[in-house]
């Protein structure tokens, strides 16, 4: 579920930007940090330095008890510096430390160690640095600084850092689901709207109430170009219809014309040629009716639509197809669930389904292997009708095509037939608020028909 | 026979025309649905072939008219419009028949017969004979030289739409119309299967073969007296 968020074009960016934010912050703290703290420790250094190598000094120039002087002056008043020096039995004689520290090795040559101070009632250990040395009478002197601050602040920039850091990616990862859900709900709407649509024969539009922004802006321009697309279809449909009835009437005069030619003629072989004339002209013209058929049924008007029982339709289909399956040797097997109706319109069910046991039948070897199969069943309040065959099949790519004015699959040219068959099964379906759809048999083909759920 | 037209397309009115004095029978044709009508009130034709869709007054007033004035004579519709409820309209008006445009002419002189032949008196008769099969419409039991013959219900059918038109060539649209109620033309040979069986039961092992192919129209079922 959060995977998906996250892999929205949104959400990646905005991990990607979160990322880049991480790398900033770490960078600019970097520097900050050498700025604030580099320049304090050095500073401290400095003043170390210098007031150590003025008591060295002072302790070579004019002896150890000018050193003490010079020490117990500097003591006083002062909380940041811190001295002490002590004998060959490491007692203290003169400075502000009560005892000599226990060291720990620093860089550069300084030490480093802990001292306590009392903050009223509390007390509060403090990191100093510092420089010592040891005279050759075993007295040693520490000059040294309170670095507590140094300390603090390079604490609280790495407090400021790690919290940056923390908080860029929760609010990233937060940020990113939260964006990525936003989007993808919203594509999601379209998306599945569109694919509806096209499951649907484009009929439908998006409905952009729920939606917003730019994602608007798409649902409607979708929208109106599937008006435009509408259009198209509707005008090619009209096309096709309307050159069919306008070419029939002529079509229609020649023919009859052929058949009073036929009534007078007597001679046998120009009676041949006016037959095949005369069987060709009623060829066009049933391509012709099939054409203003699509085209009526896609008009999409329910005219004489009943209840129909159609697991007597099935039957009475089978009873009538029995006999040329068997006789073309093969086995027939059907599984017809009993008393389920429908709303429709009997005969044009009739027609559709006999045309695709006629497909079944026509691209079916004749051979005792062969089977076709009918099926009726309800499943979830669906009334599901199957025809199955163990003929050569459609490639999966053709199984849209099929169902598109004339197109014969490459290997039926030689069969009869017009391509308009499946066409007027798809509208007469349509019409039915039907769905068909094509699958293979392994070998062989499976076509589905699902009517729409009644109750 | 004596047949009425009525029908405004004046090159089908004129096919028709020609094509039935052809076959010697006497046509009144009228391209003008009330002329028409009025001439169907004489009832002196055997059958009358209307158009369905006419200028002045459409088809289906007429025949619904004839028929409440019990003008009896049957009625052949013939329509450019195929679609199915458009016959069924036409048939539940008091239509007989119905001829979808284009046909061809061998399909609506078989029509007329059929028609005409249904007007006969002699359809209302129970057992149907020809040579020595016989049908007995009560019992729906075949038999031919008193051997009783065994059908399944669609041969029964078969071969009673044929012996109720005996002698007459029934085409193969009529017959998927009136044997398996089919209102368009299958892909597949379904008939000429059916008819193959009923002829293994009927006439297999019989000199006299009743059922006939009749080339380009159709199947009769006849006895000739070669």
């Amino acid at each position: 579920m959060f995977l998906n968020y996250f892999n929205a074009l949104t959400a990646k960016t905005v991990l990607i930007f979160s990322l880049f934010f991480i790398f900033v912050i770490i960078v600019l703290s970097l520097s900050v940090y050498e700025f604030t703290y580099k320049v304090m420790k050095k500073e401290n250094n400095r003043v170390i330095n210098i007031e150590y190598e003025y008591l060295v000094k002072t302790y070579f120039k004019y002896g150890p008890q000018q050193l003490y002087i010079a020490i117990n002056q500097r003591s006083k008043n002062q909380n940041t510096a811190i001295y002490i020096a002590t004998d060959s039995y490491n007692d203290k004689i003169a400075g502000n430390l009560n005892s000599w520290p226990e060291e720990k090795i620093g860089s550069d040559g300084f030490i480093n160690f802990e001292i306590s101070r009392s903050l009223g009632s509390e007390i509060i250990t403090h990191n100093c640095r510092a420089r010592i040395i040891e005279f050759k009478n075993g007295s040693k002197l520490l000059v040294g600084r309170d670095i507590q601050p140094e300390i603090l602040i390079s604490q609280a920039l790495t407090n400021l850092i790690l919290f940056t850091i923390i908080f860029i990616t929760i609010s990233g990862i937060f940020g990113s689901i939260f964006l990525g859900r936003y989007s993808l709900t919203k594509v999601n709407i379209l998306n599945n709207a569109i694919q509806n649509i096209t499951d649907n024969d484009l009929n439908g539009r998006i409905n952009n109430k729920k939606i917003n922004n730019e994602y608007k802006q798409i649902a409607s321009n979708v929208n109106r170009m599937l008006e435009r697309i509408d259009e198209l279809v509707e005008n090619s449909k009209n096309i096709s219809g309307n050159i069919a009835h306008d070419l029939k009437k002529p079509l229609t005069k020649l023919k009859s014309n052929l058949e009073l030619v036929a009534l007078k003629v007597k001679n046998k072989d120009s009676m041949h040629y006016i037959s095949e004339a005369i069987i060709e002209a009623d060829n066009l013209i049933k391509i012709f009716n099939a054409l203003l058929d699509i085209a009526s049924f896609e008009s999409e008007k329910k005219q004489d639509f009943k209840v129909i029982n159609i697991s007597l339709l099935i039957n009475s289909i089978i009873e009538i197809y029995r006999p040329v399956i068997e006789e073309k040797n093969i086995v027939f097997k059907n599984n017809i669930q009993d008393n389920l109706k429908l709303f429709g319109n009997k005969i044009l069910l009739t027609q559709s389904f006999t045309n695709i046991i006629d497909n079944a039948i026509k691209y079916t070897k004749s051979d005792e292997n062969s089977l076709i199969t009918i099926n009726l069943f309800l499943e979830n309040h669906i009334i599901n009708i199957e025809f199955k065959d163990n003929g050569e099949g459609i490639d999966e790519k053709d199984y849209n095509r099929v169902f598109d004015r004339f197109v014969r699959l490459e290997q039926h040219r030689q069969t009869e037939g017009n391509g308009l068959g499946l066409s007027m099964v798809k509208a007469i379906l349509k019409v039915h608020d039907a769905h068909i759809s094509l699958s293979s048999n392994k070998p062989g083909l499976v076509v589905t028909i699902k009517f729409k759920r009644t109750n | 026979m004596k047949i009425l037209l009525i029908e405004d397309d004046l090159s089908t009115l004129s096919f028709i025309k020609k094509g039935l004095k052809e076959f010697g029978h006497v046509v009144d044709a009228f391209s003008n649905g009330n002329e028409g009508m009025d001439a169907a009130y004489l009832a002196e034709h055997d059958i009358i072939i209307l158009d369905r869709m006419l200028p002045e007054i459409d088809g289906l007033t007429i025949v619904t008219k004839l028929r409440n004035n019990k003008i009896t004579t049957p009625v052949l519709f013939l329509s450019a419009l195929g679609e199915v409820d458009d016959k069924v309209k036409g048939l539940k008006a008091g239509g007989d028949d119905y001829l979808t445009k284009p046909f061809s002419f061998s399909e609506l002189m078989a029509r007329i017969e059929a028609l005409n032949r249904r007007q006969n008196p002699k359809s209302d008769i129970d057992i149907l004979k020809i040579y020595d099969l016989v049908l007995n419409k009560k019992s729906r039991k075949v038999t031919r030289n008193s051997i009783l013959i065994n059908l399944q219900p669609q041969e029964y059918k078969l071969l009673e739409v044929l012996m109720e038109n005996s002698n007459e060539v029934i085409t193969r649209t009529m017959l998927l119309e009136k044997v398996w109620d089919l209102h368009f033309d299958p892909q597949t040979n379904i008939i000429d299967v059916h008819i193959s069986r009923l002829r293994k039961k009927i006439d297999k092992d019989h000199k006299v073969q009743l059922v006939k192919t009749i080339r380009g129209a159709g199947y009769s079922i006849q006895y000739n007296k070669a």
